[in-house]
């Protein structure tokens, strides 16, 4: 019996590897991966997982030393608290075997008709990029989806923004980025904090009030809202989450990854 | 989600999270995950070509391989980043191993500190990040040689003096029995197991990059836990602080040289996010940049646990202070 404990106390480096291994391709499996990592990493992601399962297997088949009790408690500590703790705060996602493809836009057109005017679908990154250096695609109606976040001082403008997060990489590397959006249309209220919104409109140069006040939004992120345009409505409409919130794109021309 | 959800007064807003645990958690939660994440694949590789290092290059080759003039020395350091590119992540491991097995200080530091920046990938990412612009890849190659050339060299001599020209053996355990390539019999590493089978050398790459992994994660995850702490609980009224300092060219200076510890960006992204602090001007951008390739938080704690603590205020300290002055002599002369 104690050499088969001395055994299982000889292989437990291997089997944490293989732990993290299994955790990672779980965590891919969920189709919530895309909230760590951007997709277009997912194979780094899943080939990290197999190597690690791999040279986990190798190293509990046949370890090298005796265990480093302070690499066991941290790493073993990460994987079932750290890794762990995700799946308490996360639920499964319907995929398709998990594995997500939101960059992939197959079979959508596009543009939206609105009141028959035919809008650009495209995302507040890619705006914000038309914005900044596309003078002459900058009348273009344009349709985007975002979060709207308010502020007391926009609010007495009839202002919010409109924001998504922008990720490059993975989280770490996360910004808020859009626009403010002014000159509501007769009668529209202005939407609820935190509410998803469809935004049928056009870039418009900034008000002059602008200048001397920024709203001053806490974040969790860097935010980015554009300097000098914003958006101006022809018609909003709140809509659900979309199934991946985040930005992971940015194209040049259409079709716009919206 | 607490970040990509403005506030929680919703409830039809999360129904993909678990709404009972407190957000600052949660965002604490999917951070660190995610930092380690990413990590995570660099420092594999990093611990797999130090173990390709350990089982086919002997010490005697690799040694007669090393110049004995220091300039060439560095000049290696400087370039080996073209033909072993890796992110800041990746290197430590390869770097401790380097000196492991006897290059000399003054090549593995310069190395460590070039390799994240003076590689094709990096100087891509910051092309395509700054739309071809490219006086921002230059100034980024820039800063990165100066910042290898002063923080190599002055770890190197602190390294040297402190009559250490390996790091400390306590974290640098060498499973030499694993390889089979020493003649020790009664010394600590002969006793393991490995010694008693001459194994394959698949396997002995295997099971050397397993604990050059594990060994290197200890690091890693105390700086992921340390810099999703502060994204968590502190960047919500910092962020909005550092963000309010862009006027000033000392003051926007420090802010992103801060952001940049903080945050602990991969170099081969960090351009993007650059580039999204617009309002900071083209000089903060460059040292939010060069500071991030060299020190964060998550290779703070790496630097100290693995090259001991005279050595690793050196590799925190000189790429702060040159970066900073760099900065401020581009800001007021150049820019």
């Amino acid at each position: 019996m104690k050499r088969i404990f001395t055994r299982i106390f000889h292989s437990v480096e291997g089997l944490l590897l293989i732990a993290l291994s299994l955790a990672m391709g779980l965590l891919m499996a969920s189709g919530n991966h895309w909230l760590y990592i951007s997709p277009r990493f997912e194979w780094l992601s899943q080939l990290t997982a197999l190597v690690l399962l791999l040279v986990g297997t190798l190293t509990a088949w046949r370890p090298g030393r005796r265990p480093r009790l302070s690499a066991v408690i941290i790493f073993g500590g990460f994987v079932v608290f750290g890794i762990g703790a995700n799946y308490l705060v996360l639920q499964p996602r319907p995929t398709d075997w998990g594995f997500s493809r939101p960059h992939r836009v197959v079979g959508e057109e596009p543009y939206k008709i609105h009141n028959g005017l035919s809008y650009t679908r495209i995302n507040l990154a890619e705006l914000y990029e038309v914005a900044e250096g596309q003078p002459e695609k900058r009348d273009v109606p344009y349709v985007v989806r975002g979060m709207v976040q308010r502020d007391p001082q926009l609010d007495s403008y009839r202002e919010f923004l409109v924001l998504r997060t922008l990720v490059w990489c993975c989280l770490a590397d996360a910004i808020l980025v859009g626009f403010r959006v002014q000159d509501l249309p007769e009668g529209q209220e202005l939407p609820k904090n935190g509410q998803w919104i469809e935004l049928f409109g056009e870039l418009t140069e900034a008000s002059p009030h602008w200048r001397h006040e920024a709203p001053h939004i806490s974040s969790i992120f860097p935010m980015n809202t554009h300097p000098r345009y914003g958006l101006t409505p022809h018609h909003i409409r709140p809509i659900e989450e979309p199934p991946m919130a985040f930005i992971f794109e940015i194209r040049d021309g259409k079709p716009y990854a919206y | 989600m607490a970040w990509l959800n403005a506030h929680r007064g919703n409830p039809q807003e999360f129904q993909t999270v678990n709404t009972a645990i407190d957000p600052n958690l949660e965002t604490f939660i999917f951070m660190t995950t995610a930092i380690f994440m990413e990590a995570a694949p660099f420092v594999l590789l990093g611990s797999l070509i130090a173990a390709l290092f350990e089982t086919f290059m002997s010490q005697d080759r690799l040694l007669r391989m090393v110049s004995r003039r220091k300039s060439l020395q560095t000049l290696w350091g400087l370039g080996a980043g073209l033909v072993l590119p890796t992110c800041e992540c990746g290197v430590v491991p390869i770097v401790r191993r380097f000196m492991a097995r006897g290059i000399p200080p003054q090549m593995a530091f310069t190395y460590m500190l070039a390799a994240p920046v003076i590689n094709p990938l990096v100087l891509l990412s910051t092309y395509v990040a700054f739309r071809g612009d490219g006086w921002m890849v230059l100034g980024r190659g820039f800063f990165a040689l100066v910042v290898a050339l002063a923080g190599g060299t002055a770890a190197a001599l602190v390294t040297q003096y402190m009559g250490k020209s390996r790091p400390a053996p306590a974290t640098t355990p060498l499973p030499m029995a694993a390889t089979g390539l020493h003649h020790h019999q009664n010394c600590q590493c002969c006793s393991m197991e490995g010694n008693r089978k001459e194994r394959s050398r698949f396997v002995r790459v295997c099971v050397l990059t397993a604990q050059e992994f594990l060994e290197m994660s200890k690091y890693l995850i105390i700086g992921c836990v340390v810099a999703g702490l502060f994204k968590a609980y502190l960047w919500g009224a910092w962020g909005g602080f550092l963000s309010m300092l862009a006027g000033s060219l000392h003051l926007s200076v420090i802010a992103m040289m801060f952001m940049a510890i903080l945050l602990c960006i991969c170099s081969e992204a960090d351009a993007f996010v650059a580039a999204s602090f617009w309002a900071f001007g083209k000089v903060p951008q460059l040292a939010f940049m060069a500071i991030g390739s060299a020190v964060d938080l998550k290779l703070i704690f790496a630097f100290f646990a693995v090259f001991g603590t005279q050595t690793a205020l050196v590799l925190t300290v000189v790429p702060t202070i040159v970066v900073y002055i760099l900065s401020i002599l581009l800001g007021t002369f150049v820019w």
